[in-house]
Parts: structure tokens; sequence; C-alpha cells
């Protein structure tokens, strides 16, 4: 799923102060699935809100809905009645929810609530991981099922490198594993290690964000 | 549940009706309430009577005579709004935020010790929330010391009384809640128009309307049907 978090309440509040009628839409899809902005984040976020405005002065109605889905516009629609009734919205979906609702509705400012991190797996209840990081060009075939741009810290293609710890994570951060390690381990299981031995070609970063923002075009869906 | 005091889970929901205009958000009231003693009349000199404190329990947190609504009826100085959940894991963050929102001044969240919960982790699952409650008043500077959480059981209404003045000495340093002088107090219908429904205090789960075709989680909207809590009490006596 897409990964995000709240950002600092004081931060929506220092956002918002100078709004007196606010929207509060949740995304029930992958931000609901991280616990970042499905329906349980707003209701929990809106009276927070509205106690850390009054606190500093700045009462304001927050109106709260969640839709299904925050990126496609047919959802959108279910917005079109309350919007000219508040005077700026904040959006707890990702970085593409907050933006299309953005390009429907320009007349009104929208704020994001969340920083959009990643994209993860819930490894653990409460623990999300990083898994992918849409580069355009994937080598998990070559790689075990393991992903070294999203999981290595330095996307290294020839890992690992020398600051594996002995315990086998990264050197960057106890808690994490080191993927290199990991894709050896499986590598090793599979009785297949002679196949990271082999010499590959460079990765295409092109099709990354190296070769600017991604257009993708499908004639055959088109209408 | 048989404990001398209406429990809010079994609340039926209220049929349509206007609102009420009582700011009592009192779904304690208990069958013949009027009728029976109680050992528990306090004065507290010492606090504000405008010190509303919210004690949310689990039913097995109590002992099965005690008349906890009749006792915080009786007390002085301090106003105690008691309810009972079927376990302390049913509060969310929300409600307790939702509850610090309309005015009151701490809540105070009693739960069953770590061993004896029935559903195993309830009690810590109540604890985690309360944390993280905590952190975000902190971050709001509204002071997390507002919510609480103890750990007891077959607490006499008397002894749970004790917890709520425990927590009305813990939030006194911090002032009044600076909610309480908007329209949205404790007990009253909630002036923001987010539709968040009373009853989610008794922690069902939030209204979750998949309509046809249209897809969409609405918060709801406050309908007064939703809180005609005069109606709700009269459910409560069934």
């Amino acid at each position: 799923v897409i990964v995000a978090e709240w950002k600092p309440v004081n931060e929506l509040a220092a956002a918002l102060g100078s709004h007196g009628k606010i929207l509060l839409v949740g995304c029930a899809t992958c931000v609901a699935e991280c616990a970042a902005g499905g329906e349980r984040e707003v209701e929990t976020l809106a009276p927070l809100l509205r106690m850390a405005l009054r606190v500093e002065g700045h009462p304001v109605e927050i109106r709260a809905k969640t839709l299904e889905r925050q990126c496609e516009g047919e959802f959108l629609e279910e917005l079109a009645e309350i919007i000219p009734e508040v005077d700026a919205v904040l959006s707890l979906a990702c970085g593409i929810g907050v933006q299309a609702v953005a390009e429907r509705f320009p007349a009104v400012p929208v704020y994001p609530g969340v920083n959009t991190t990643a994209l993860a797996i819930r490894e653990a209840p409460g623990l999300w991981t990083a898994r992918c990081a849409a580069c355009g060009d994937c080598v998990l075939g070559e790689t075990f099922g393991l992903c070294p741009v999203a999981r290595c810290a330095k996307s290294l293609m020839n890992g690992p490198c020398g600051g594996t710890r002995k315990d086998g994570k990264c050197e960057v951060d106890e808690n994490t594993d080191c993927v290199w390690n990991l894709i050896v381990e499986r590598a090793r299981a599979r009785g297949s290690l002679d196949f990271l031995a082999q010499v590959r070609g460079p990765k295409d970063w092109s099709n990354s964000r190296h070769g600017g923002p991604k257009r993708m075009l499908r004639e055959d869906l088109r209408e | 549940l048989g404990h001398g005091h209406a429990s809010v889970a079994m609340a039926p929901r209220p049929p349509n009706g206007p609102f009420p205009a009582t700011r009592h958000f009192n779904l304690q009231t208990p069958v013949g309430a009027a009728e029976k003693p109680c050992a528990a009349s306090r004065n507290h000199e010492n606090m504000s009577s405008e010190t509303e404190i919210v004690v949310l329990y689990c039913q097995h947190c109590v002992a099965q005579d005690a008349n906890v609504a009749v006792a915080a009826e009786q007390m002085r100085g301090l106003t105690v709004r008691p309810t009972m959940m079927p376990c302390s894991s049913k509060v969310e963050v929300s409600h307790l935020l939702r509850i610090l929102e309309q005015g009151a001044d701490g809540v105070e969240l009693v739960a069953c010790p770590e061993d004896k919960c029935r559903f195993l982790v309830g009690s810590l699952k109540a604890e985690q929330r309360i944390n993280r409650a905590r952190g975000l008043l902190e971050e709001i500077h509204m002071g997390g010391q507002r919510l609480g959480l103890s750990r007891r059981e077959r607490l006499s209404a008397e002894a749970l009384l004790d917890l709520a003045e425990a927590r009305a000495g813990a939030v006194q340093p911090l002032g009044p809640n600076p909610m309480k002088d908007s329209s949205s107090r404790f007990g009253e219908r909630v002036a923001g128009v987010d539709g968040h429904r009373r009853d989610a205090l008794v922690g069902e789960p939030p209204d979750r309307r998949i309509t046809g075709g249209s897809l969409t989680r609405d918060s709801g909207d406050p309908k007064p049907d939703q809180l005609n809590l005069e109606l709700l009490k009269k459910g409560d006596a069934k």
C-alpha cells in the first residue's frame, strides 16, 4: 500500500488557522490500511484539530468525510455539494489524492494532512516497511523477490556492501535487515548462489524519476 | 448485566425524536436508582464543581453490587460521569478526544489488570490508545494528564470515584479545559458539523454507510434522532 504519516498537528493548525470552515477528507483505501488517513483517523484528527485551533484562539468548524478513494474522479463527486460550503480542504490521502481533489476543485485551497512516505507492506501490526520504490525497471526476478532499490539504503545492485552488521542488519539502521544479506540467504537456500555471481548489465534508470514525470499511455484503453 | 446499572453497550439505538434540551450525557441511569441507597456521598471542597471527569470503565472492573451511577450523582464538588463498557478496549483514541473536545476536564479509563482481561489483550489495547491520545494532547498543549488509565478489579462505587477524584487532582494544575467555553459542551450536541454520532462513545463502530453505487463512507449526519438521550435512557431501563 501507499504509506503515509500524519503531519505534525501544529503544522496543520498553522496552515489552517486562517480558515473558518474546513472539510477534512479521508481516503478509505491505502492510507486507511496504514492507519493515517482512513475514517478512524479522520474521526481522531477532527476533534484534535478543533482543540488545537481553539487553544490558539482560532475556533473552526470542521466537517468530515471519508471517500472510498480520493484518487479517482467518480468518488470525488461526493464532495461537490460540500465544497462550496467550506473555506479549505484538508486531505488525509496520499499525494495523489490531494492532487486529485485540488484538480477537481481548483477554487478551494487543499492542504495535505499527511506526508506520503513509501510503497510498503504491513510487516507486523503497527509496522510498515518499504518494499517498492517505483523505479520503473523491476529487478525482483534477479534478486530472489527482494528489492534492493527500495530496501537497500544505497540501492545497491551488487551488494552487500561492507557495512552489514554481524546480525545481518543494515549499518544505517539496526532495526532494518540488510536486504542483500537476505538475498544471499535466499539464494543459498535455493542452491542458486552462482546466479548472484553472474555479471548483469547496468540497471536502466531512465524509466524512474530520472527520466522526468511519468506518463503511461495505453491506446487500447483510451476513449 | 446485573450490576445494578445500565450498560451503555446494550443501549438500543434511539428512535426518531427531537434532541432534548439537556446537557447531561448520562447513560448510566440505573433501574430503580432512586430507591437504592449508596454509601458514597462526598464533598470535595477543594475542587470546583465545574470540574468534570468522565470515567470509562470495563464492566469487569467493578463489583457486582457497585451502584456507580447513584454514587456519582451524590458526589459534591466534582462532576463525575461514569460510563460502563463491555471491555476497556472498546474505547478509541477518537472517543477520548471527543470527550475532551466537548468540555470534560479529564477522562479516567479503568481497565482490568493485565492478566485478568477477558479479551486477553483488551486492557493492553486500551493502554496503547491512552498513550497515543496523551501524546496527541501534549502535541497541542492540552496536557496529556487529562487522560489516565488505572487497572483494577472488583471496585466498589466509592473506589471507582476515588479514581475520578485522583484524575481531577491531576488535571487541576492544567486549569479548566479550554473547550469548556465553546458551544460544544460535554453532553450537548456537538456544534461542529462533522456529524460524529453520540453513541460512538459506547464503542459502536462508526457509521459506515456504503450506499448503492456511491461507495462513500460518511461520518454521518448529526441527526437529532441519533442524539435523543431521553429515549436512550428509557432504552437503558429495559
